[in-house]
């Protein structure tokens, strides 16, 4: 596995960076499939570029764009020390979601073309990541989209009629942030239906496949992945 | 083949005149045959059949084939036109469709624009079009890279090299010991190969991927579209007599219902044959014969003529005579229905007439369609749809008379129930103990539809009870026969009453709950 850094162009001027990890062994002869990682409320850090290093170990190229570049670029943030915890939701109290579905179309159209790319690019995301998945899945032609733990989908249910290509959710049925009632509109909403595929887990709360953080749990963080990589494959080879 | 004897047809129908009289201002001697004439009629018919066909077209992305294929859309309505000439020509089709008539217990005849499928002749065709967008090519040149399938790297601009991001494009970095060092990253090139392209200058295009082609949308990339053309074939039937060589009442039994005659063999079909017409069409010839028969009964001295028709002795064309027969039982019912007098009385006297009575047990029991349909059942003839409503609507309005006091007698009595049900309920302290085990507005809602729908229907009960007697005293007569198949007296509106009544006593029972300091449903508003 190696990586690096690409600069993507914004759509209206200026510039942002996307760290790139690209699987052993791909060349443009043996090209891979692409998976943007969505980052959470805590930029590109350490864990996120750990999930692309995962993703390029099972032969993804993935690319984690920086979404809170207008803000702030580069920054990066734990969610273990309580003043970088309070500067995360400050950076999400600012974040423009519109802007940042501007930015993952724009990462999309870049990795598709990269040298190293078989031109079928899918998205996976965490927390603010994984809502942002689901919108991207609504609102580009991503051809799977994968969302952890998303918050706030129960309001854009609507956005759903426009998905063009296949969406998994994990949900963490003790979701601290997404009560039950959310739960069961999204489940009555999206459950069903052929290109849509729901996943529960009982007990778990927010962000429990965070490795470090207060709610992981491995067994169920491995169940999770393992779907996820199913899906991908299946979907974007 | 032999048709019945007009005189035993005779015979039958004058017994069929005696059930309709008796019992209805005659009796079963009073009726008498007075003439009678009979012979056996011949006549002949034909059914011609054409041959019909309809399509039914499907289209579809892609090039594929069910049925035969065929060069184009004028080869197809060629191929129709053909196939359809020759089934008309060919024996062993023609036979297979006579038969379809021929083999039914009608036979076909009388049978007139009937139309029957041909499955068994359906054929499909495939025909394909090249798609109209692409002229058939599947797809055009891709309009962001020209068919050049690449297009320029966005990273390094066709540089092929970046300027290092780790010494900035520098070729050294400050050391620990603020000493320059050559930079670890381009080994003091400056430059790193483009990490996108690779070093190529140029990435696939990110509008066809790579292909230098985009597929066309319509035809989704195949360039063609499949029609299905499918093929129906039906026949219609079209029936010919000669209408001038029996009697006018005869041709419209035939022309309406002549299947069902030759079915119930209520006519003889002395033949039936496929034949060749001069056009080359088909058709199916028939000889068919039948009884017919002049009678004039005599009921009370009063002459009655009737045409006798077919081998069971089918009674065409009976002049309406009953309502004249039961004018005095009409008049007693109508002024039932009017409520002038003593309306159990006059239902009474009116049942004497057996056709009443049937109508008065009919509409005791079911709705006055139901009973229109069922007097219809047991008068079809002597007496006119007209009269037969009428009866119907009178006696139910009589009924309706009858049991008006007992039903507001019942519904008085029902809400006095509805009264101490609720008041049991709210007045006491039981409604308080049950809510305090189930503290939910939903829960009191249905326990409060549900006390209203449980008192109304008890209400309805006992407004039914009151009825019955009151119908019994008027018809129980008539009903003492077969008691156990009638139903309960209606309620009438008085059924509604009962549940707007039991709302209205919960509305108030809930107000005094208010005054008095005791459990108020949450549902009651309190301002
Ligand atoms: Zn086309
Ligand atoms: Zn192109
Ligand atoms: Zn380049
Ligand atoms: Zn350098």
């Amino acid at each position: 596995m190696t990586n690096t850094t690409l600069t993507i162009p914004a759509k209206n001027g200026g510039s942002f960076d996307a760290y790139v990890a690209m699987p052993e062994g791909v060349s443009p002869d043996n090209p891979a499939p692409c998976v943007i990682v969505i980052q959470e409320i805590f930029g590109v850090n350490n864990g996120l570029r750990g999930k692309c290093n995962w993703l390029a170990s099972q032969g993804f190229i993935a690319i984690a764009p920086d979404l809170f570049w207008r803000v702030e670029p580069k920054i990066e943030l734990s969610d273990q020390i309580p003043e970088q915890l309070q500067r995360a939701f400050d950076l999400f109290g600012q974040f423009d979601i519109d802007k940042g579905i501007e930015d993952l179309k724009q990462t999309l159209h870049t990795i598709k073309g990269h040298a190293n790319s078989n031109g079928n690019v899918g998205c996976l995301g965490y927390c603010l990541g994984g809502k942002l998945a689901y919108l991207l899945a609504c609102h580009s032609d991503v051809k799977a989209s994968i969302g952890y733990y998303g918050v706030g989908i129960e309001n854009l249910l609507a956005d759903a009629k426009s998905i063009k290509g296949k969406l998994m959710l994990h949900i963490a049925e003790k979701d601290g942030f997404v009560p039950p009632e959310a739960q069961t509109q999204i489940r009555q909403t999206l459950g069903g239906r052929d290109n849509i595929v729901l996943h529960s887990y009982p007990d778990m709360d927010h962000a429990f496949t965070r490795e470090g953080g207060d709610n992981y749990d491995a067994g169920n963080a491995e169940i999770a992945d393992s779907h996820s990589i199913l899906f991908l494959k299946e979907n974007l080879s | 083949m032999c048709s019945a004897d007009p005189k035993e047809l005779a015979k039958k129908s004058l017994m069929i005149m005696r059930e309709l009289c008796d019992g209805n201002g005659a009796t079963a001697d009073s009726v008498q045959i007075k003439e009678a004439r009979g012979e056996v009629l011949d006549m002949q018919g034909i059914t011609h059949i054409e041959l019909t066909h309809i399509t039914e077209q499907e289209r579809k992305v892609g090039k594929h084939i069910q049925g035969a294929l065929l060069p184009n859309a004028q080869m197809l309505g060629a191929e129709i036109a053909q196939t359809i000439a020759k089934m008309g020509k060919n024996d062993e089709s023609r036979k297979v469709i006579t038969g379809k008539l021929l083999n039914r217990t009608d036979k076909g005849f009388s049978s007139h624009g009937e139309e029957i499928n041909l499955p068994e002749f359906g054929i499909e065709y495939t025909t394909h079009e090249p798609c109209g967008s692409c002229q058939g090519q599947g797809g055009a040149t891709c309009k962001r890279c020209n068919g050049r399938c690449q297009e320029t790297c966005t990273q390094c601009h066709a540089k092929t090299m970046i300027p290092c991001r780790k010494c900035s494009g520098n070729g050294f970095t400050m050391g620990q010991d603020n000493k320059q060092q050559k930079c670890n990253f381009c080994f003091g090139h400056r430059q790193v190969a483009c990490p996108l392209c690779q070093k190529r200058g140029t990435i696939k295009c990110r509008i066809c991927n790579g292909a230098g082609k985009t597929k066309c949308d319509p035809c989704k990339g195949s360039g063609a579209f499949s029609v299905f053309t499918k093929l129906k074939i039906a026949i219609k039937t079209l029936f010919e007599m000669d209408r001038t060589s029996v009697p006018a009442p005869v041709v419209y039994a035939i022309e309406n219902s002549g299947d069902k005659l030759v079915a119930q063999k209520h006519i003889d079909l002395i033949s039936a044959e496929s034949v060749r017409r001069e056009d080359g069409g088909m058709a199916i010839h028939y000889k068919a014969r039948f009884p017919y028969g002049d009678l004039v009964f005599s009921v009370n001295g009063k002459p009655i003529t009737a045409h006798l028709f077919g081998n069971r002795g089918k009674m065409l064309k009976l002049k309406p005579f009953l309502e004249d027969m039961i004018e005095p039982g009409l008049e007693h019912l109508g002024r039932a229905a009017q409520g002038d007098g003593r309306v159990a009385n006059l239902i009474k006297k009116a049942s004497q007439y057996k056709l009443i009575a049937s109508a008065l047990l009919f509409v005791s029991s079911m709705p006055k369609k139901k009973a229109f349909m069922a007097l219809k059942r047991k008068y079809p003839m002597g007496i006119s749809n007209d009269a037969v409503m009428q009866i119907i609507k009178q006696s139910d309005q009589a009924l309706g008379n009858v049991t008006r006091k007992p039903r507001y007698m019942g519904l008085g009595a029902g809400l006095i129930v509805t009264v101490l049900l609720i008041g049991g309920l709210l007045l006491t302290k039981t409604y308080a103990a049950i809510i305090v085990k189930m503290p939910h507005l939903i829960f009191e809602i249905i326990l409060s539809t549900g006390l209203v729908a449980l008192c109304g229907y008890l209400t309805t009960i006992i407004i039914k009870k009151f009825a019955d007697k009151a119908r019994s005293q008027a018809i129980g007569h008539l009903m003492a026969a077969n008691t156990k198949m009638v139903a309960p007296a209606k309620t009438r509106t008085s059924g509604l009453y009962a549940y707007i009544g039991a709302a209205i006593i919960l509305l108030i029972i809930s107000e005094i709950t208010r005054h008095v300091g005791l459990a108020t449903p949450a549902w009651y508003p309190i301002k």
